[in-house]
């Protein structure tokens, strides 16, 4: 079997293993040692195709090229991280009794299992391999966030399926007419749904139908990646879910479904010329930042937060990728490695913070956090700093980028309202922050927060901060050329 | 001489609905018990009532008008006179050079009208409340039931049932997708006009439940006879008008002795299987309240629009 | 003869879906997605025979089999276990509604001109039919209170996108609608589960309750 096959089987396996009751040591450190497995393949990989020989499986309904490779390292890596957090989260809510064997066996099977589904994205090339995957992480996050069984929970859980469910069978119906598009050119068989088939029959696609299928698979595909305005699910489902999913979700998921969106951004610019389908994602990149604008000024709840940060970063990824400049796309993939190296830090302190305080609301934990405990809110003031782009990480130069093939291009008016948004974003942030993590601590009245600790899920969230602060210096050359790689792709098509 | 035989055959053909016409009537009653694991009554029972109610004495109010005697024949001979224009065994209606739909669903109306202000003639609470009740529905029911009858005419261009008719024959056995629209809507309109659960219980005579038998509640003898033999007549000129429009396969186009009998086997056969739809309808359906039957209707009027719609996208 | 067949059953779908946007009862909003599903499992198995696509079949049977029995059941024993107040409570009146679907129909009609089929053929009606029932099915899930009709109106969707890939395709590689068959059936049972738990949780299914989460 080649190495692409035991990437997908290594997570499969630690899932079906963590289902199974057992020691808990003996799971936790099944799970963790069965991600690092995985995230160690992935970066194989990676480096299979760097040494030029594209790994594929199924008759290439699996393959690997520059974009594959970057975005199944990206989420090897963080799913290794969320299982490393993870353990120390399980264990903290464990000492407060909140857990069950049964909750616990759901946990240790479901997150591998959304890696798993979350790997299998990022290398299908295979439209309806890819839809039925996309499928398999929702299907996989809904019991995670329906995880605490609050009220709340419920109500997240529920929008979450329905919108989910909704926005794929957008895109299932962009998937079908695309391949009706092409009827006839595209052949029999399971290849006719390959990606890399559609590629070579663009020209020839019924631009009427295409035109209608790529706005459907966008509009679906937009909504897993919480583009606005089908991005209404996010806030509930970070809220609610269990900081370890949240990671997955705001940094795996996200690259996954960026990637679908991507995909089927290709197809349309070699058939219908690059303007329809950049103008959309332009179009849905300006308005997810746009208004993720107010919420972040008006929040009131830490993870919340968080989910609108994202829905801000998927909208500039969009944004980069819609300006229709070479470097306008390698900002944005730069900014998504970025992203991908930054989130997990902000959601384990935010994480490790609403622990501790036993809710994640502000009217909870603000106040002079920083006294309370003092490395998570450094972590997390570190976080908020590198995720608003600020210099000298990493963010400030993908965003730059950005910027610059905007201004330089023929989007000025765009790009002008993008820096507005980015500008007042950063202020906003900023603001929220500081109220959070400065100033005396409160008196409480009931219910005092626990004491900080380092443990297992604090020296997690330490690693993540070390690899998200190092990067901004130093990025490995093979991460370099899988984005150069990833670029290719995007920009040229091939 | 044309005119001559067109009477005859007119005469002819009233005669045939009329006989067939209590048949059907007793046939939905025998099935719905069936369906309710009773027997029902004997297959001719219908014919026996009317007998029965003919022989006996009218029994008529000291304070209603000639309007209160007059109403129950105007019904009888509106709906006699509709059977006329529509085409059952032959492919074409003895008196549509008089007109067509328009003409069809005014005398029907004309009909309702009578009854309605006889109904409101006796003075009695009942009759002014089932003429008002029967009067609302019907000022739904109508332009639903135009607008279904419009599109199978705007799609065979003229409003004569009889060439509409010979057009669908001529064509052959081609559906569109407005054919099944404007059939769901009808049906319903068919439900609605001939009184029937989900809109009316023919069988019920409490006050809060009755639209149609709160109207006729004063009859008796032979004018209850009248009205009752219209009533089923009416319900048989409905499902003809369906299979009309929507299945006319097996009318006799010529007035060969065999053609006809087939069309006479081919009309029976789809009338008996329209008579299961509507029992079946009746059957698996509560009957609504009143403020809930426009909605109903309304659902009728969107099919029947649609159908129209549709037609020409 | 497999024309006609072909646009009776994707009359009797459309039908299938007003009727559902004019019904109160939520038993018979259950019993027309049955029928609905049915009528598609019908359309996929003519056009199977028609073009000797024989895995086709394989689809229709699956859709008859789920979609059109086995899910309304579930969905039927869902409503029956909670025991609640079997009326749909729209937030629209019924002919407001119809009002609206009408205008739907048109637009879907409408929009399935443009298809590389040309205007008159069976296509037509088959993708016109599919997208005004999508356009139903999402009004539906917009005006529509109670969680279990969110479902039907999701699951016509789906039925919608079904009836494209049949009318417009002859169908997907086998493998792929099995998977998607896959994915539907859980994502049901999960929904399923999670009315449930909202039953339990809330004491109603009224959806419009679910709206603590703001801003």
């Amino acid at each position: 079997m080649n190495v692409l096959v035991w990437t997908l089987v290594a997570p499969l396996v630690t899932a079906a293993i963590g289902g199974l009751p057992g020691p808990r040591r003996l799971k936790e450190a099944t799970m963790v040692s069965g991600l690092a497995v995985t995230f160690l393949l992935c970066i194989a990989t990676a480096r299979q195709f760097l040494e030029g020989s594209p790994p594929s499986a199924f008759a290439d309904a699996l393959r690997v090229d520059g974009l594959s490779a970057l975005v199944l390292v990206l989420c090897g890596l963080v799913g290794l991280l969320s299982g490393a957090y993870g353990v120390g989260y399980l264990r903290r809510n464990e000492a407060r009794g909140l857990v069950t064997p049964r909750l616990r066996r759901e946990f240790y099977g479901l997150i591998p299992a959304y890696v798993f589904a979350m790997l299998l994205v990022s290398v299908s090339n295979n439209l309806g391999v890819l839809w039925i995957a996309v499928e398999l992480t929702t299907l996989a996050s809904v019991f995670l966030i329906t995880f605490h069984d609050r009220d709340t929970s419920l109500e997240a859980g529920w929008k979450f399926l329905v919108l989910g469910s909704l926005g794929l069978a957008f895109a299932l119906l962009g998937t079908v007419l695309m391949f009706a598009a092409g009827r006839s050119d595209l052949g029999e068989g399971m290849s006719a749904l390959h990606w890399t088939r559609f590629m070579e029959v663009a020209p020839e696609l019924h631009p009427f139908t295409l035109r209608l299928g790529v706005v459907f698979a966008l509009i679906g595909y937009g909504t897993k990646a919480g583009l606005a305005p089908m991005h209404t699910w996010k806030p509930d489902a970070y809220r609610e879910a269990p900081s370890p999913a949240v990671v997955l979700m705001a940094a795996g998921m996200l690259n996954g479904a960026l990637y679908c969106v991507l995909r089927i951004h290709l197809i349309s610019k070699a058939a219908l010329g690059p303007e329809f389908s950049s103008g959309l994602l332009l179009t849905l990149g300006l308005l997810s930042v746009v208004i993720a604008t107010p919420f972040i000024l008006i929040q009131w709840n830490l993870k919340r937060l968080l989910a609108y940060s994202s829905i801000e970063h998927v909208g500039i990824m969009a944004v980069g990728v819609g300006l229709g400049a070479e470097a306008g796309v390698f900002g944005a993939l730069l900014h998504m490695t970025y992203h991908s190296l930054a989130k997990p830090v902000a959601l384990f302190s935010a994480g490790t913070l609403g622990q501790l305080h036993r809710s994640s609301d502000f009217d909870r934990i603000r106040g002079g956090t920083f006294s309370r405990a003092p490395i998570a809110s450094t972590l997390f003031v570190l976080s908020a700093v590198i995720m608003t782009g600020s210099p000298p990480f990493g963010l400030f130069f993908s965003e730059m980028t950005i910027l610059k093939a905007g201004f330089f291009g023929s989007h000025v008016t765009a790009t002008s309202v993008f820096l507005g948004a980015l500008v007042v974003l950063f202020c906003g942030f900023a603001y929220q922050v500081a109220h959070l993590v400065l100033g005396s601590s409160r008196e409480f009245t009931e219910d005092s927060p626990d004491p900080e600790r380092f443990d297992v899920g604090m020296a997690a969230a330490v690693v993540a901060a070390v690899i998200a602060v190092v990067s901004a210096f130093y990025l490995p050359a093979p991460l370099i050329a899988l984005i150069r790689a990833a670029t290719e792709v995007v920009w040229g098509g091939a | 001489m044309d005119t001559l035989l067109a009477f005859a055959a007119a005469l002819l053909q009233a005669g045939v609905m009329l006989a067939v016409a209590p048949l059907l009537k007793t046939a939905i009653k025998k099935m719905k018990a069936r369906l309710q694991n009773r027997k029902g009554p004997p297959i001719l029972q219908g014919y026996y009532d009317l007998l029965k109610l003919l022989r006996k004495e009218p029994l008529r109010s000291e304070t209603a008008s000639w309007i209160y005697v007059a109403g129950p024949r105007v019904y009888f001979a509106a709906a006699v006179a509709a059977t006329t224009l529509v085409p059952v065994l032959y492919a074409a209606a003895p008196l549509e050079a008089a007109g067509g739909i328009l003409l069809l669903v005014g005398t029907l109306a004309l009909g309702r009208f009578a009854l309605a202000t006889a109904a409101l003639d006796t003075g009695s609470p009942f009759g002014g409340m089932g003429a008002s009740r029967d009067m609302t529905i019907a000022a739904l029911a109508e332009p639903a039931l135009m607008l279904g009858l419009f599109a199978s005419a705007l799609a065979a261009g003229s409003l004569s049932l009889g060439v509409m008719v010979r057009g669908l024959l001529h064509q052959g056995l081609s559906f569109h997708p407005s054919d099944l629209l404007a059939f769901a809507g009808l049906f319903i309109i068919v439900i609605t006009e001939t009184g029937r659960i989900p809109v009316d219980n023919p069988a019920t005579h409490l006050e809060l439940t009755m639209i149609h038998e709160a109207m006729v509640l004063e009859y008796a003898g032979p004018d209850l006879a009248l009205v009752e033999w219209a009533s089923a007549l009416k319900e048989l000129l409905y499902l003809t008008l369906l299979v009309d429009l929507f299945l006319p396969a097996g009318m006799a186009t010529s007035i060969a002795p065999v053609a006809l009998l087939v069309g006479l086997l081919a009309w029976a056969g789809k009338i008996f299987v329209l008579a299961i739809f509507v029992t079946v309808a009746e059957s698996t359906n509560a009957k609504l309240r009143l403020f809930r039957v426009p909605e109903l209707v309304s659902v009728s009027l969107g099919l029947a629009f649609l159908a129209l719609a549709i037609r020409f996208l | 003869m497999t024309v006609n067949v072909l646009i009776l059953c994707a009359a009797g779908m459309l039908v299938s879906a007003l009727l559902m946007v004019g019904q109160k009862a939520l038993f018979t909003a259950i019993r027309l997605y049955g029928a609905q599903s049915l009528l598609l499992a019908v359309v996929a198995a003519t056009i199977a025979i028609s073009e000797g696509r024989h895995e086709l079949l394989v689809t229709a049977a699956l859709t008859a089999s789920l979609k059109g029995i086995l899910i309304p059941w579930f969905l039927m024993r869902t409503v029956d276990r909670i025991g609640i107040h079997r009326e749909i409570e729209p937030f629209l009146n019924v002919p407001a509604s119809l009002l609206i679907c009408l205008g739907l129909t048109v637009i879907g009609y409408r929009v399935s001109t443009g298809f590389q089929e040309g205007s008159r053929g069976v296509s037509h009606h088959l993708i016109g039919v599919a997208l005004s029932i999508l356009l139903i099915g999402l009004f539906l899930m917009v005006t529509r209170r109670k969680a279990i009709t969110q479902i039907l109106a999701l699951l016509t969707v789906e039925n919608a996108v079904f009836l494209v890939a049949v009318g417009v395709t002859t169908g997907m590689p086998l493998i792929v609608e099995l998977g998607i068959s896959f994915d539907v059936i859980v994502a049901v049972l999960i929904l399923g589960i999670l009315v449930h738990r909202i039953v339990d949780r809330f004491e109603s299914m009224d959806v419009s309750r679910l709206s603590n989460l703001k801003g």
